[in-house]
């Protein structure tokens, strides 16, 4: 099975980005995560219009949109559980486990 | 900076605001739910557009596509500036399918409007509400971001209009309005007697001068209408012109040539008077000229109000036809006040007729405290002047008052008619008199009229002995003053005839005496010529015997 690509989208790199960017390096040397999913950083200032496209309200914001349905996870990701209960990675029940 | 101003697409509110919205700067508008905050901020956005300017929109809780939709129902062309790209709607609706973990900043906001405007080159920008955005993100307080967005518009020159749902228990000015804004709107609801009326009050308006009190305002076909308050300074343009009330008894009564163009005129009297058979022959006039007018009824439907003027002579099929004429009735307890009044108004507005019918006004007048009453119809009164048009107002007295006007608008119109029904012998009896008509020599006179298959016909009441009669009583008055008359006319006659008489006789005895004259002297005469004859031949005989002696 192909991997499927989470979109990390940054405004910037400020302080709270930089931290997100950090998050999403440690989430991705985690099997569950690294075995469905690959990453991408985007800088909206690059790319203005990205943010309409995903009617982006808030950064840093991550974004998966496959395996349905789509997750948008707002923050600097700082606590890894719940990014990754946000994901359906962990169920809330796997995680009791 | 300040002294400029944005016209709000809302011509009242333009007058209230003293021009508009601040240019600029960012405008608060703020109202419970249901009080119209999206149909002003439409209302802007149109005003904009049909200058030819650009717009973006970010909608927070609307899809956009329902926002264009309201457009295109309000008649505000939302597809079409959708499509030519001069309005951008950014949908800023939040996801409920976020998580918030750890920090994180609003900047995108500020990305996407900022691009937005940039790339349209729009002038104006409505944020739709606030408060749903802040909520969706979990926000309760304005935070850095949105007020740097606030410095964002100003640094730019954005005109902005934000909404905001106001809240209950929010009585302090929340930092928004005390900071952000350089201007503040409240919308309210209010409901009376089960009516529920719209109000509007600007609470900030820095640096500039703007009305202070709370405007009732509606929400119609067209958008948002506000009772305009500019007719209240009492400047509007002498009219000079007098147009026949088509009864040329009640014209003499006004001075000769009718009312004056453009005034406001008001018919009191209890009911089956005649008021709404006086109004019409107003209207018929108006509508026989060739002009607009438009009927207001609060008591009968089209369909009926048509055939009972038929009946008494005046057809409206045709006018009703050709538009010419329009026929509005309605329950008075179908909406408030200042709907009824704001809906009237926005049809003369479409309409501009020359004549407009409120019949019975009085059917308004229950509808709340006779002081907002008042003060709304000064309002009407003097914007349905400012625009031209004259105002038959209808006055139902009730049955069991004095025939005084419970209105306290009389004070308000131009001419004030008033019909009564007397009773005496038996039968009721219509009279009618000017109370007032500024600007003409009233007739002091109180007429009587019928009402028949020609509609309204004056008659001239008996004056005698310090009291006016009517109805029959006249007639039998006029009666006994004829048999009088013919009386005296007969004793003419005959002493006519007498001197006639004695003039005849006089002749015919000068005639008599005249030939008893002539032939005694023709008489004398002849005896003088006989004796005188005789005498000759006497002398010539003596003179022949003296002959023969010789």
């Amino acid at each position: 099975m192909p991997k499927q690509i989470v979109r990390l989208y940054v405004l910037g790199y400020t302080p709270i980005a930089q931290r997100a960017i950090e998050n999403l390096k440690l989430l991705c040397e985690q099997p569950e995560f690294n075995a469905i999913y690959d990453t991408e950083v985007i800088n909206l200032l690059d790319q203005p219009s990205l943010a309409e496209e995903e009617k982006i309200l808030a950064t840093p914001v991550l974004i998966k949109k496959l395996p349905e349905p789509m997750r948008r996870i707002i923050g600097d990701l700082s606590d890894r559980e719940r990014v990754l209960v946000g994901l359906d990675i962990f169920t809330r029940d796997s995680n009791e486990r | 900076m300040h002294d400029k101003k944005i016209s709000t697409g809302l011509k009242g509110l333009d007058t209230v605001l003293k021009g508009g919205y601040p240019a600029a700067s960012p405008t608060l508008l703020k109202g419970g739910p249901g009080t119209g905050k999206t149909v002003f901020s439409l209302g802007f956005t149109h005003a904009q557009l049909r200058q030819g300017g650009s717009a973006v929109i970010a909608t927070c809780d609307e899809s956009p596509e329902r926002l264009v939709g309201y457009m295109d129902s309000f008649g505000m062309e939302g597809t079409e500036h959708l499509a030519s790209g001069r309005l951008v709607i950014l949908d800023f609706r939040p996801n409920l399918d976020e998580t918030v973990v750890g920090e994180y900043d609003l900047s995108p906001i500020l990305l996407r409007i900022s691009h937005a405007i940039e790339n349209s080159g729009a002038q104006i920008l409505i944020i739709d509400s606030l408060q749903n955005l802040l909520l969706g993100l979990g926000v309760d307080k304005p935070r850095k971001e949105i007020l740097e967005l606030f410095d964002w518009i100003r640094d730019k020159g954005v005109t902005t209009l934000v909404t905001m749902s106001a809240s209950l228990d929010d009585q302090q000015p929340s930092l928004l309005e005390e900071y952000a804004v350089d201007c503040v709107i409240h919308l309210s609801q209010n409901l009376d007697n089960q009516l529920m009326t719209r109000y509007l009050r600007v609470l900030k308006m820095r640096g500039s001068a703007h009305g202070s009190n709370s405007y009732p305002f509606s929400l119609t076909r067209r958008g948002v209408s506000l009772l305009p308050i500019t007719a209240t300074h009492l400047d509007g343009t002498m009219e000079l012109e007098r147009i026949s009330t088509g009864i040329p008894r009640i014209d003499s009564m006004l001075g000769g040539e009718g009312y004056y163009k453009g005034a406001s005129l008001m018919i009191s009297g209890r009911s089956g008077s005649g008021k709404t058979i006086l109004a019409s022959s107003l209207l018929n006039q108006v509508l026989q000229q060739g002009e607009k007018a438009i009927y207001v009824s609060f008591e009968e439907s089209q369909s009926d109000l048509k055939r009972n003027l038929q009946s008494v002579g005046i057809d409206l099929t045709n006018h009703l036809e050709s538009g010419q004429l329009l026929i509005h009735s309605g329950r008075a307890i179908e909406m408030g006040l200042e709907d009824h009044l704001i809906t009237i108004i926005d049809l003369v507005e479409t309409e501009s007729p020359r004549l407009l019918v409120l019949d019975p006004v009085s059917a308004l007048m229950d509808m709340g405290s006779s002081r907002m009453v008042k003060m709304l119809m000064i309002r009407f009164i003097s914007h349905i002047k400012t625009v031209g048009t004259t105002l038959v107002l209808t006055e139902l007295l009730p049955d069991a008052s004095a025939d005084y006007s419970d209105l306290a608008i009389s004070s308000l119109v131009d001419t004030w008619f008033r019909l009564r029904q007397v009773e005496s012998n038996g039968e009721l009896n219509r009279l009618i008199y000017v109370v007032k008509s500024r600007g003409s020599k009233t007739s002091n006179q109180v007429k009587e009229f019928t009402i028949g298959e020609n509609g309204i016909l004056l008659e001239d009441p008996y004056i005698g002995e310090g009291e006016v009669v009517v109805g029959s009583a006249r007639v039998t008055r006029i009666k006994q003053e004829q048999e009088a008359m013919d009386r005296k006319r007969y004793e003419l006659d005959q002493i006519e005839q007498a001197l006639s008489t004695l003039q005849t006789a006089y002749e015919s005895k000068q005639k008599v005496l005249g030939a008893e004259y002539e032939s005694e002297k023709s008489e004398l005469m002849r005896k003088i010529t006989e004796l005188k004859r005789q005498a000759g031949q006497t002398i010539d005989q003596r003179d022949a015997m003296r002959e023969l002696r010789d």
